[in-house]
């Protein structure tokens, strides 16, 4: 009887240090698993919901990527992870800008590289939930980094690609982007109204429309009482039906970039025009395909103060 | 009886964190883009013609106070925005310098 005790008492303890060390192994997972650094360093103490505030490359070949986005806007890199794929943080003036993730191409299917937008918010859980609700898909759940923050990505209802973050250390104050950093984002879709009222409802813009002599739909995201980002009919005779997200960075000047960008291999999309603001954008791809956009943008371009 | 409950207890036990171990070690070799790893890349689908932008078609910021159009368009889907005030100045985006 006793020694039948003293071995269901050895079963027990063994089970429980089992459980003990398995827990302390999934611990040491989580703390060495992919390490992101943080966005703001030192961090920042502000908020702002609805505030661009990171974008995601991925792409087949991320020291081709490296080259090219060195050779145009003078980006650094920082490798983040080394192995099969790889993630470089990019820095523009020795400030992390963005990100880059080497991916392979899904087999059989013919898909482009791409830039991944993403959004501040106070909480992910709960803006997912709400983006689900507005008819969002989510493409990566819920997942934290703990020093980068807690992210989702999340497709809208046209199917335009998406992320949110709630930063681990706070979102960067306001203030106008330097030459070869992110300025801007544009919302190319089939429904504006739709579009904005989504976006809206998750990340609680105010949406201002804008008068357009071209008939098609123009609206203005702003929060903090300042524009974060446009939402936008496509463009009449356009052929790429597919809602996406487009980030303009700003140049001081796009012509001198349209000459630099096919010189590094890449391509130009979209011929540089006056844009609202008065100053040249144009919208080109990388040599994997990514498009993005270069916006002129002179100090003195805004000229109403936020109350 | 206690000894078969007490028993069956301590096989639980040991099962769970059997199969916890087992999870953390299969967790410890996925990469970058697994669910354990960073999984924020998309490709998008294929195909980049923009078309040409008239004259007209502007997708960035004003320098604020830009003339405001119509609102939500009224035969629409049924899900517009609510717009901002039309007394509101349509806002820019910021000035200023980044404190380093």
């Amino acid at each position: 009887m006793s020694s039948s005790i003293r071995r269901l008492e050895r079963a027990l303890a063994s089970g429980l240090m089992l459980l003990a060390l398995s827990s302390a192994g999934i611990a040491d997972v989580s703390a060495a698993s992919f390490e992101l650094p943080p966005l703001n360093s030192p961090a920042s103490h502000e908020h702002h919901a609805g505030k661009i505030v990171w974008a995601d490359l991925v792409t087949p070949d991320l020291a081709a990527a490296e080259r090219f986005y060195g050779a145009l806007l003078g980006w650094t890199f920082q490798a983040v992870h080394s192995g099969d794929p790889e993630y470089a943080i990019a820095l523009a003036d020795g400030v992390p800008v963005a990100g880059i993730l080497q991916k392979p191409i899904p087999a059989g299917e013919h898909r482009q590289s791409a830039w991944l937008t993403f959004f501040a918010v106070h909480d992910v859980n709960s803006s997912t939930r709400d983006a689900v609700a507005h008819g969002a898909t989510i493409l990566a759940d819920t997942k934290s980094y703990p020093m980068r923050g807690r992210q989702a990505v999340l497709a809208d209802s046209e199917g335009a690609v998406f992320a949110i973050l709630a930063s681990s250390s706070g979102d960067a104050p306001d203030f106008l982007a330097p030459p070869n950093e992110w300025i801007w984002s544009s919302l190319l879709c089939q429904d504006p109204d739709t579009e904005a009222a989504f976006y809206q409802e998750i990340l609680g813009y105010d949406v201002f429309d804008l008068a357009s002599e071209d008939g098609l739909t123009h609206l203005i995201l702003s929060s903090d009482n300042y524009a974060r980002a446009s939402v936008n009919s496509f463009p009449a005779d356009s052929k790429r039906r597919h809602a996406h997200w487009l980030n303009f960075v700003r140049v001081a000047s796009t012509a001198d970039m349209l000459a630099k960008v096919v010189a590094a291999g890449g391509r130009v999309l979209v011929e540089p025009h006056v844009d609202r603001h008065g100053g040249l954008a144009a919208v080109v791809a990388d040599p994997a395909g990514a498009p993005f956009g270069l916006m002129e943008w002179t100090a003195d371009d805004s000229k109403v103060e936020p109350r | 009886m206690t000894l078969i409950r007490t028993g069956c207890a301590a096989a639980a036990l040991s099962g769970v964190g059997l199969l916890m171990l087992l999870a953390s070690c299969a967790v410890t070799g996925v990469g970058v883009d697994g669910s354990v790893g960073y999984d924020a890349g998309y490709y998008e689908p294929y195909g980049y013609e923009y078309g040409g932008w008239g004259p007209d078609y502007y997708v960035g910021p004003g320098r604020g106070g830009d003339p405001r159009g119509r609102g939500p368009h009224p035969g629409g889907s049924g899900h517009g925005y609510r717009p901002a005030p039309s007394f509101r100045p349509t806002p820019s985006i910021p000035r200023g310098s980044r404190a380093r």
